[in-house]
């Protein structure tokens, strides 16, 4: 191949300017073997491209339905995972509740509450005798509030020979 | 049955999907997990990928896609950012090339490497996998224009390394 030809064309290459067939060419010479001892250098950089464009993976890829079976199966594994966990949490905690009231009753037993006596109403038709239980209640409510205006009293003339400062005696 | 056969016709170029998740995460099981990954996506798409026209592209987009997935990945396990990543990493071994320029060799090895990730990516799709630019638009979402920068810088740089490869 003419020599000035690569030689322009790899301009082109270094410019960014070549077409994809182009640069298929250039792939094509310096892959040859056949080539200008003056490219010799820089056809090293497209024998890197072609290594490179050769480069093949050995491995064996797993057919997707295969993969996403593996993939749904592992997703149900998780989930009868989680609801086995649930319910064993939920079994312990109603385990450890039933526990703890069973052991609260056996040691606060409630005493019995004693018996209020509760007041015998007695049921009053005659007038006279009603005012007489009326005159009792006063008599009653008549002795705490004397006792309540004694304190008052006293509290009062406590209060009438404390000494005012500032004030002329 | 309609599965099957779209998975037949994505077979055919699993070295093509597998190559880019190589260059793109450096590591053939990370690449090999890709490639399953993009036959399972295949297969759950394939009423949709009968109305895709060109269905390769689509899938390199995919394989593309979960590459990143991968190396974002990596970046909360290893905290190691997807900018500092470099697809073809040093260890990487060089392909078996026979020539006994090692030098010359080595310099096209480490200028390839030392190119930013997406000019490596477009040099990789046009170069290696002889893509238009149209379908590397596709495939990497930039437009032809980007495109067409991105390899126009790539190869500057490669022009300017190469510089004492005379010819």
């Amino acid at each position: 191949m003419n020599t000035e030809y690569i030689k322009s064309l790899l301009d082109k290459y270094f410019e960014a300017q070549t077409t994809i067939e182009e640069e298929k060419e250039l792939k094509n010479y310096f892959n040859s073997g056949s080539i200008d001892p003056r490219f010799d250098k820089v056809a090293i950089l497209f024998k890197v491209f072609k290594a490179e464009s050769e480069i093949e993976t050995q491995a064996k890829f797993e057919s997707p339905s295969v993969v996403r079976n593996i993939e749904v199966k592992k997703e149900a594994k998780v989930f009868t995972l989680q609801r086995y966990l649930k319910i064993a949490a939920a079994v312990i905690v109603l385990a450890l509740s039933s526990f703890l009231v069973v052991k609260y009753t056996l040691n606060n037993t409630v005493e019995e509450t004693p018996k209020i006596e509760v007041a015998n109403y007695i049921e009053v038709t005659d007038p006279d005798e009603a005012m007489a239980y009326t005159e009792d209640a006063l008599k009653i409510l008549a002795k705490v509030f004397n006792t309540s205006q004694t304190g008052v009293d006293a509290g009062m003339k406590v209060i009438d020979e404390t000494p005012v400062i500032g004030s002329r005696q | 049955m309609q599965n099957e056969n779209i998975i037949s016709e994505v077979m055919k170029y699993k070295d093509k999907l597998y190559r880019f998740a190589l260059k793109m995460l450096g590591n053939e099981f990370d690449a090999e997990d890709v490639v399953q990954e993009v036959l399972v996506k295949v297969w759950q798409k394939s009423d949709q990928l009968e109305l895709i026209d060109n269905k390769q592209a689509w899938c390199m987009t995919v394989t593309r896609n979960l590459s990143i997935d991968k190396i974002r990945g990596r970046k909360s396990t290893n905290a190691s950012a997807i900018e500092d990543y470099h697809y073809l990493t040093d260890t990487k071994p060089t392909p078996d090339i026979q020539t006994e320029d090692k030098e010359s060799l080595s310099i096209v090895m480490k200028t390839l490497n030392s190119l930013p990730d997406n000019q490596k990516e477009i040099i990789h799709l046009r170069d290696i996998e002889g893509y238009t630019y149209k379908e590397i638009a596709e495939i990497t979402g930039y437009s032809e224009e980007q495109v067409k920068v991105n390899l126009f810088r790539a190869r500057q740089k490669l022009k300017h390394e190469l510089r004492n490869f005379t010819y």
